[in-house]
């Protein structure tokens, strides 16, 4: 981009597909597509349909066309987008007919999105937010990103700001007239602590609220565990539908935690299955034991397998919960009769093999997930990205200092703490440090030499 | 014909730009002239008699720290010393004192006339032109000519000078304005716009009834500015206060449209940091009452400067609203308010050195490029009498950066965003305040200043032995575990300076502050530091002198004039324009280093 080239890409993801789309961003895109359809170039934002020709007068493809001319384009320069037919070869001869002019080049990832935010026409949050509106794998996620895309956090972030800027006018008109100055207001510094106490409860609310949207964001982890041959494998392959999991009698045949992403009733799920917890001198097995640990103890719910034969013989004893959310599962319940066994203290009884057991297992876990997600959330209805959400972390930090800085009177080191927040707040805004705070001193205060 | 005399250098103006500008390039040894219009001009407080105040006590400390006069001036002309900001904190506290306006004439005089290298003399400069590769200057009796010029000309180009309904073309009362060199310097094709400037009436002492007004006591030991003064040696006196009140407020309003400001005669933008009375009852009307500060003008000076109370009001209003003031009501007006009108260069014709870019060797300094205060002026004046100095000797260029100092960021700021208003010197136009502090102007600046040969042998070793005592109070406090700060200053003081005695240790006060200062903003430090290798990064980014924005692909026409406007040195001063876009900057990033692989 710091170039001038024009620069071209297959929008569509490889393969073969009913059509697939390329798209051209820069000054030569027009040249390109005139050069493509030996045409002039068709009338802008109106889809035409055209036979495009390779360099040696061969037919490619009958298209649809589209010029978006600039600067009412996605990126701000000449846009062009190809509807072609979706053979990989037609793309490939296109593209090649291209990039033999001068000038083009193939587009690095996401480069059409940092063409248009370096020519101003998307704000840094709108390109996160598009970024994950095209990487949202869930439909949870997809009403995630369109919740950022439409701007109430933007806002919401660049009210703070706002707030702390107006603290931070204060503040610099005490240092900067000093005390004898008549006309900087004392009743202006001493609401600092007041309004400084507001604006972190607001921000700390918000920022703890943030848990439900980054487990909507990164999904649930739901961890399979018990003991060895408790049948956790079997489990995590009726949940897949095909055996990614090696499964066999012998035990402590789990090492690696295997990982697969579920869409469960629109809400992303991690399952993964963990070594079988026992006593081993294997050091290997040791090894998936520790991993096995250490997702357990970060897992949102934890799926307990007890095997209902060794649970039935006393060999297995009640397995404890680490929290509420937790579901206690009976497996293999097909290898012993459903009337011999006591299991009121499971949620659940049931057998892999069993198509309906899994259906119920699958409920079971919906409902945890969905429990989860509603406690965590609040009334706030403001959706941080993963960026904004560690920015007000560090300006919760900075806040404290100010805090600390006003206790010990120390007014310079107090508009310090200003300046970071007031700098965080700009990056995570996209903005550059742009300070007005001269300006606002002065249509607030009088002031006079 | 007359001989023509060569100087190395050339001052023009002996301003506060210009007795440091003088001063700064005679100490590097070189040959130098002073031409002022006056003797009696060199060291004059044309305005109030005060020198400092916040962050241009900062200043004074760091024109100081290079070997600069000011300080030592004040030092011996102070009659009324205050350290601001005590309750603030350590990096905005900053000397200010009232002064002795002939003592201050008469300490930077004898400064200047026993200043080595250094010729003053007394005549007004009738032309002045580029000749070959050397500046000649005609005055009306002599003519000269130099390798390099710095014009200190203050507020005298086309200055106009507005009294309630009258204006005449002039500089300060009793001064011719320069027009002779205004012409010459109009012939230069320079960017110019105008400024105002006001000042008060000045009172007759004797008439002021003291007796009802609130006083403010000097410092009971008052701190100098100077490095290289020991102790304040005069006597201290106090000040007073007084306010405006309802009646002084309806009689301004009444008459506002009889002020000079008012009535539409005056077209240079005004401050917005010292502004008018008129000023002061338009804008803020629900204020029920502004301050005045009664300065003094000097031990036997009969004048009272009344800071806050500057206007262009009519002689016959001014009596009467001053006389509606308490103390006031006898007031004898001696000489009455008026506003200024100026002509000053846009400062974005000059480089880092104060060098224009069109104008090799000649060099700007002070209120003419758009400033305010004798500070700054003071500031501008020992960076661009530095690079006259060095530019005649062929020497590489002396620049104080944003990070170096705060001489650096007002420079940096002229040079790069020019000004809409007097320009006037503010902590908060620091990023590294916590860093760019009074009581370390010293410590970051003489040596470099030593370098230059800028500084007496003596002034080096001061500093190195501060620098020194803090050392090894250091690590005396770590080699006895003392714990360095766990209070407020002065019970810590107390504490340590109990366990130093029992340690048996000597216990430096000044040290012991500073250490106490630095490890109150030590965690801030750290990322400022950081922050300042970022800077020095783009700092050493260097965009060619002949580079032209309209052969660089991608910006926009209007980033591009606003660069052929400033001619950015480095990256970091390109970054500083207004209006500049992220993607601009990375288009001249990627053209410097096109350059670097070319090179």
């Amino acid at each position: 981009m710091l170039d001038d080239a024009t620069i071209i890409a297959v929008a569509t993801p490889p393969g073969r597909s009913a059509i697939s789309v390329i798209r051209l961003s820069g000054p030569k895109s027009t040249d390109c597509l005139m050069a493509l359809t030996r045409s002039q170039l068709p009338e802008p934002r109106r889809a035409s349909r055209r036979w495009l020709w390779d360099a040696t007068e061969q037919r490619i493809d009958d298209a649809i066309v589209l010029f978006f001319a600039k600067p009412y384009s996605y990126t701000g320069f000449d846009c062009v987008e190809l509807h072609l037919h979706g053979s990989p070869a037609i793309a490939e001869s296109v593209l090649q007919t291209c990039l033999d002019m001068q000038g083009v080049r193939l587009a690095r990832a996401g480069e059409f999105t940092r063409q248009a935010l370096l020519a101003g026409k998307l704000d840094l949050h709108q390109v996160e937010a598009t970024a994950e509106l095209i990487d949202a794998d869930t439909s949870a996620q997809i009403s995630t990103a369109i919740a950022q895309m439409d701007g109430k956090s933007h806002r919401q972030l660049t009210d703070w700001r706002s707030r702390f800027h107006k603290i931070a006018v204060d503040v610099e008109a005490a240092l900067e007239f000093g005390e004898e100055e008549g006309d900087v207001d004392q009743a202006h510094l001493s609401q600092v602590e007041v309004r400084l106490s507001s604006l972190r409860a607001e921000i700390a609310t918000i920022s703890t609220s943030q848990q439900t949207h980054q487990l909507v964001r990164d999904g649930l982890s739901v961890v399979l565990t018990g003991p060895v041959n408790a049948g956790k494998s079997t489990l995590f392959n009726a949940f897949v539908g095909s055996d990614l999991a090696i499964v066999h009698d012998s035990p402590g045949t789990t090492r690696d935690v295997l990982e697969v992403r579920l869409d469960l009733n629109g809400q992303l799920v991690r399952l993964k299955d963990t070594a079988g917890l026992r006593h081993t001198d294997n050091a290997v097995e040791q090894m998936g034991i520790e991993r096995a640990t250490h997702e357990i103890n970060n897992a949102d719910i934890r799926l307990y397998c007890v095997d209902a034969v060794k649970w039935a013989s006393g060999e297995t004893p009640l397995p404890s919960r680490n929290s509420s959310n937790d579901l206690l599962v009976l497996t293999k319940s097909d290898l012993v009769s459903r009337e011999t066994i006591q299991a009121t203290q499971f949620d659940l009884v049931i057998s892999a093999m069993h198509a309906p057991d899994m259906a119920r297992l699958r409920q079971a876990l919906s409902k945890r997930v969905d429990q989860i997600c509603t406690n965590t959330k609040t009334e706030c209805s403001i959706i941080l990205n993963r960026r904004q959400t560690e920015a007000l972390k560090d300006i919760l930090f900075s806040l404290e200092g100010c805090m600390l800085a006003r206790q010990c009177g120390d007014l310079a080191l107090l508009a310090e703490e200003l300046r970071s927040i007031d700098h965080a707040f700009a990056h995570v805004l996209g903005l550059q440090g742009a300070e007005k705070l001269l300006d606002d001193i002065f249509s607030t205060f009088c002031i006079g030499k | 014909m007359t001989i023509t005399r060569h100087y190395d250098v050339i001052i023009i103006g002996g301003g506060h730009a210009g007795c440091e500008a003088a001063s700064a390039s005679a100490r590097l040894g070189v040959s130098t002239l002073l031409l002022t219009q006056k003797l009696q001009d060199i060291g004059t407080l044309s305005c109030n008699p005060a020198i400092g105040g916040l962050a241009r006590g900062h200043l004074v400390r760091e024109v100081d720290a290079l070997g600069g006069i000011m300080g030592r001036c004040i030092d011996k002309a102070g009659i009324h010393f205050r350290m601001l900001n005590r309750s603030r904190g350590p990096a905005v506290q900053s000397p200010r004192a009232q002064a002795d306006r002939e003592l201050y004439q008469k300490a930077a005089l004898e400064l200047l006339s026993h200043q080595e290298n250094l010729d003053i003399v007394a005549d007004k400069v009738m032309a002045f032109e580029r000749h070959n590769d050397r500046w000649t200057i005609q005055t009306k009796s002599q003519s000269f000519n130099a390798n390099a010029v710095v014009l200190t000309t203050g507020t005298f180009l086309n200055g106009v000078i507005h009294f309630g309904e009258t204006s005449r073309s002039a500089g300060r009362i009793g001064d011719e304005a320069s027009t002779g060199l205004a012409r010459d310097l109009a012939n230069l094709s320079l960017s110019m716009a105008r400024l105002k400037t006001g000042t008060p009436p000045r009172i007759r002492k004797s008439s002021i009834d003291y007796s009802q007004l609130a006083i403010q006591r000097p410092d009971e030991a008052p701190v100098p500015f100077s490095y290289m003064t020991d102790r304040i040696a005069q006597p201290q006196v106090p000040c007073h206060l007084t306010y405006t009140n309802a009646d002084t407020h309806q009689l301004i309003a009444d008459n506002l449209h009889r002020s000079a400001m008012y009535s539409g005669n005056i077209t240079g933008t005004p401050t917005r940091y010292c502004p008018s009375i008129e000023d002061k009852i338009d804008r803020f009307a629900d204020r029920e009452r502004h301050q005045i500060f009664l300065e003094p003008e000097g031990y036997h000076s009969d004048l009272v400067y009344p800071n806050g109370i500057s206007n262009s009001l009519p002689e016959d209003i001014q009596v009467q609203f001053v006389r509606t003031v308490a103390g006031l009501e006898n007031a004898e007006i001696i000489q009455p308010g008026y506003a200024v009108e100026y002509d000053h260069v846009d400062p974005r014709n000059l480089d880092a050195k104060l060098e224009l870019h069109a104008y090799p060797c000649l060099f700007l300094a002070g209120q003419v490029n758009g400033t305010t205060g004798y500070e700054e002026a003071a500031a501008q004046g020992i960076v661009a009498g530095f690079n006259a100095a060095l530019r005649s000797k062929g020497q590489a260029a002396f620049i104080l950066s944003r990070t170096d100092a705060l001489i650096g960021v007002l420079i940096d700021d002229l040079i790069t965003q020019g000004v809409s208003e007097p320009y006037r010197m503010f902590t908060s136009r620091a990023e590294f305040r916590l860093i760019l502090r009074a009581d370390n102007a010293d410590l970051r600046l003489t040596e470099r200043a030593s370098a230059l040969g800028a500084v007496s042998d003596a002034r080096l070793r001061k500093m190195e032995c501060r620098r020194h005592h803090i050392e090894s109070m250091n690590s005396s406090l770590v080699e006895f575990k003392i714990p360095l700060r766990t209070a407020d200053l002065q019970t810590d003081t107390d504490r340590v300076e109990l366990d130093f005695e029992k340690c048996g240790l000597k216990f430096d006060q000044s040290s012991y502050e500073y250490l106490h200062t630095e490890d109150l903003y030590k965690h801030h430090t750290r990322r400022l530091e950081r922050e300042i290798k970022a800077i020095r990064a783009e700092e050493s980014r260097v965009l060619p002198t002949d580079m032209d924005p309209f052969t660089i692909s991608g910006l926009s026409n209007e980033i591009r004039e606003k660069l052929r406007a400033s001619k950015p040195s480095t990256l970091a001063e390109a970054s500083r324009i207004s209006g500049m876009t992220p993607s601009a900057l990375a288009r001249l990033y990627h053209y410097t280093k096109s350059i670097d692989e070319v090179a």
